[in-house]
């Protein structure tokens, strides 16, 4: 059985890797970044997989991306927030198992980092006021050249990786005993688990807070998922796909080139709005008055909120001012619990694509592995 | 924008020449704070006679307001053929040529904030978040003092005054009842206006376009983005909640289309709405309604020592404060003459080069500059910040930029109190990312600035965020939408359940910490 995935962040990696342990032939079509690349680091979302297969499969697939699960994990952010998550990066520092502990928030004089008012905004959070956990502040001599203070957080991560500097970090921690952890701004290396040699070699956990949007721990997973996808043995079409069509037995995807793939069935993993395969239409752009659009054509009509999109009232489309921006989150194709998109045969769809559920990567991992498991079992 | 007002030329010439008479004065005083914007008046007919006639009647009106120009210092009209539009503004729709004329652009809170300073340093008291209760009266009607309430402590005070002048804009008529006045004491017709804000400067020129009423509307370069507006349309509604709607943003939209095809596929980052004081007038259409300004002595009600300042436009609201300083001198029995219109305002007494800025706070060329237009040579006290303390060169908002010292110069002497406050004085948080980046590292800075908690300061930046949100969902198009959606996904992500509450507002909660 041959598996098109389509898309290659979260949902479209569970899927494909799902498909490829459950025997089928897999081909992932991807370009360009997506959602996933533009994660915090954290896991949030449903992290409970509805059967043992599929709880096996996330257990196995959540490392190999480099993702620690616990549902009761706590993750300290860069906007001074600790909060509670189902899992993050491995080199998100676990708060979870540092109650009542010191731990040492790294001072470094970069601008963004404001680790003074970020040490109150920890201390004084009710986690950790009920844990009883302290942050203290250290100062560390991180930066090799001035210019470093301003460089972009992947350019500061890199930096660590280089040669001798490892060794060097490692040197600085040991020579400041105190803390019963160490919390770093999201620079622990975008190649290398810096923060798992760190902790191996300090001999307490060494990690970091939560990236912005945009920011590292979406580039360490970009690297990790290529290595995955790799090992997979799966085909890699790095293309633009541009419309879905139905063919006798098949389904088939057509490429921007011209090319045309076609499988037994296709899995749409595409992301949402952020993403940019939902789209918002005619309010201002001059396009038809349809509200909300696919990038990709002949799939059925989108919904939003799980209801069909009305037709509009006025010429110009959705009024978000009246319906909430909200709806951008919510707009997708409807599907059943595999994932089966109503109104199509031989195509099913994951993660932010599917519209109800609020985007997360809980829920990209779990209706990614559902639907690339259904999609190798399929039979019509 | 201090506009010199060449539309009034026709039917109120007056308006025209003290706009044009104190636009140069602000430029006197606060030179720093004033930008030009040269205008492109294309002419859109079918080539031929008429085209050619509406031609010649743009250069002649303008040959007329040329004579006011010298007022603001504006350079002469320039009548412009075919092809110097074409090379001007390429984006434009083929034209039969067209004229050029200057006006000059102004940060309007800037310039509110620098005349606040200049009073503290002058010995008045100001205060902010403070709304007007009612006006004290005696047994004989005769005004003296206020009964407030501070909007951040919930405190009531009093304060009493030999005289009480009510300048509270589209407020007057209620600040008038909150005194016991008959509302029409200090009637107005409150026209509300708004502009659209794109990410980034489409033109050079300010385009005039004309609207499906007939009305101008105008496409215009301002600091680092473009502007569309306005509309003037009869205002019946909350004063405290004022909002661009989607069809407003359409009409604009739509006027601009047709003389700059390409704007629908420009990014609309936000919008503004604002209400004018207009003066009262009965039967005419909105812009017909003259911008003249007046003082009402209330007397005439039976309160004197009360005074309303109703009607005017920013470009001249220096000459309407000296005037009612003149009524308030002679109540008084004292004064000299005045001199607001050669004193500078605070920071607009002298040039700083930027590049001086940069070599001593330690800041990219774009901060300095921008830190330079905001601040004129105040920014040399917020570079100060920066030499006693590197760290405060900090980048806070990358969009604008803003950094850390001026944040903290804004909370210790511009009197602000919240990140919506900040951002009015600064402009963080207004960019592209619509404050998805620096509200909540604001926030912790004014909270820790003004003694309040960090958990305080992320309320704070969340009521920004949400407020800003609410201001932008009436103009997204469908590139803005995607940044929406990530502006959610990462407050989601990185405030946690703070980011989870309800967007919709309270009335008043924009402006308010409590």
């Amino acid at each position: 059985l041959k598996v098109l995935v389509l898309g290659a962040g979260f949902a479209g990696v569970a899927a494909a890797f799902a498909a490829r342990r459950a025997g089928a032939s897999v081909s992932v079509v991807q370009a360009g970044a997506g959602g996933s690349a533009l994660y915090a680091g954290s896991v949030d979302g449903p992290v409970l997989p509805e059967s043992g297969r599929e709880a096996a499969l996330l257990g196995e697939l959540a490392p190999a991306l480099g993702l620690r699960l616990n549902p009761a994990s706590v993750v300290a952010t860069r906007e001074g927030v600790v909060r509670p998550s189902r899992g993050a990066d491995s080199a998100v520092l676990d708060l979870a198992r540092l109650a009542g502990k010191v731990i040492g928030l790294v001072d470094v004089p970069r601008d963004d980092w404001d680790a003074p008012l970020l040490r109150k905004s920890f201390a004084e959070s009710d986690w950790a006021r009920s844990t009883g956990t302290r942050f203290a502040l250290v100062p560390l001599e991180l930066l090799e050249k001035s210019f470093l203070r301003r460089v972009s957080p992947f350019d500061f991560a890199s930096s660590f990786e280089r040669a001798e500097r490892p060794a060097w970090l490692n040197e600085v921690l040991k020579n400041h005993a105190g803390p019963d952890a160490w919390l770093f701004g999201p620079w622990l290396g975008v190649k290398r688990d810096l923060a798992r040699e760190l902790t191996a070699s300090v001999g307490v956990p060494v990690g970091e807070v939560t990236s912005p949007p945009g920011g590292v721990a979406g580039a360490r997973f970009e690297a990790r998922r290529d290595a995955l996808l790799r090992s997979l043995d799966v085909d890699i079409v790095a293309e633009r796909a541009i419309a879905v069509r139905e063919a006798p037995g098949r389904i088939a995807l057509a490429l921007e080139s011209g090319r045309e793939l076609t499988a037994d069935v296709l899995v749409l993993a595409t992301g949402g709005f952020v993403s940019g395969a939902v789209r918002l239409s005619g309010a201002l752009s001059g396009a038809e008055p349809a509200g909300f659009e696919l990038a990709l054509t002949g799939l059925p009509p989108i919904q939003a909120r799980g209801e069909p999109v009305r037709p509009l009232s006025s010429l110009f489309g959705v009024d978000l001012a009246a319906r909430g921006r909200q709806l951008l989150e919510h707009v997708g194709l409807p599907a059943s619990r595999q994932g089966e998109v109503q109104g199509i045969a031989r195509v099913f769809a994951a993660g932010d694509l599917l519209g109800p559920e609020p985007p997360s990567v809980g829920h990209a991992l779990l209706s990614g592995i559902a639907a690339g498991v259904a999609s190798a079992n399929f039979s019509s | 924008m201090i506009h010199g007002g060449p539309r009034y030329l026709s039917y109120d010439p007056d308006v025209t020449y003290s706009s044009c008479l104190d636009s140069g004065h602000i430029q006197r005083v606060a030179p720093h704070l004033l930008f030009r914007i040269p205008f492109l008046m294309p002419v859109f007919e079918p080539a031929g006679l008429k085209a050619k006639a509406t031609l010649a009647a743009y250069d002649g009106f303008f040959t007329l307001y040329d004579k006011y120009q010298p007022l603001k210092a504006g350079k002469p009209h320039a009548r412009l053929s075919v092809e110097d539009v074409r090379t001007l503004e390429p984006g434009l729709a083929p034209t039969q040529g067209g004229v050029s004329f200057d006006e000059w652009g102004i940060d309007g809170a800037r310039l509110c904030v620098a005349n606040a300073r200049d009073a503290l340093e002058r010995g008045a008291e100001v205060r902010v978040h403070t709304t007007v209760l009612g006006v004290l009266r005696r047994e004989d009607g005769s005004a003296y003092g206020v009964r407030y309430r501070d909007r951040q402590t919930g405190e009531v005070g009093v304060r009493t005054a030999r005289l009480v002048v009510n300048a509270t804009g589209a407020w007057a008529p209620l600040t008038a009842s909150l005194s016991g006045l008959a509302p029409e004491a200090a009637r107005l017709r409150p026209g509300k206006g708004i502009h659209v804000f794109l990410d980034r400067r489409v033109t050079n020129y300010a385009i005039v376009a004309k609207a499906i009423d007939g009305r101008q509307v105008f496409l215009m370069p301002w600091q680092n983005l473009s502007v569309l507006g306005t509309t003037d349309d009869d205002y019946y509604g909350d004063l405290d909640d004022v909002l661009a709607t989607g069809d407003e943003v359409r009409y604009l939209f739509q006027a601009v289309e047709r003389v700059f095809p390409s704007i629908r596929e420009a990014r609309a980052i936000g919008t503004w709405g604002g209400v004018r004081p207009t003066l009262w007038g009965w039967g005419m259409n909105e812009d017909r309604l003259s911008r003249e300004h007046e003082i009402l002595d209330h007397a005439k009600d039976g309160a004197a020592g009360l005074y309303s300042m109703v009607g005017g436009k920013l470009a001249s609201y220096r000459l309407f404060s000296e005037e009612m300083t003149d009524v308030i001198a002679a109540k008084l029995g004292r004064g000299s003459p005045c001199q607001s219109h050669t004193l500078a305002l605070p920071g607009g007494d002298e040039a700083v080069d930027p590049m001086r800025l940069v070599l001593e706070g330690g800041m990219e060329a774009v901060t300095a500059t921008r830190l330079e237009y905001r601040h004129g040579s105040r920014s040399l006290r917020i570079v100060e910040r920066m030499r006693k303390d590197p760290r405060e060169a900090a980048v806070v908002c990358a969009c604008e930029p803003v950094t850390v010292a001026e944040v903290r110069y804004v909370i210790d002497q511009e009197l602000a109190t919240s990140v919506e406050d900040v951002s009015r004085r600064t402009r963080l948080g207004l960019g592209a990312c619509g404050g998805m980046r620096c509200a909540a590292r604001c926030g912790r800075i004014v909270a820790d600035a003004t003694g309040r908690s960090p958990a305080q300061g992320l309320a704070m930046a969340m009521r920004f965020l949400r407020a800003a949100a609410r201001r932008r969902s009436a103009a997204i198009g469908a590139a803005q939408a995607r940044a929406e959606a990530l502006a959610l996904a990462s407050l989601r992500a990185e405030l946690g359940a703070a980011a989870d509450e309800p967007e919709a507002l309270p009335t008043d909660a924009a402006g308010d910490d409590r």
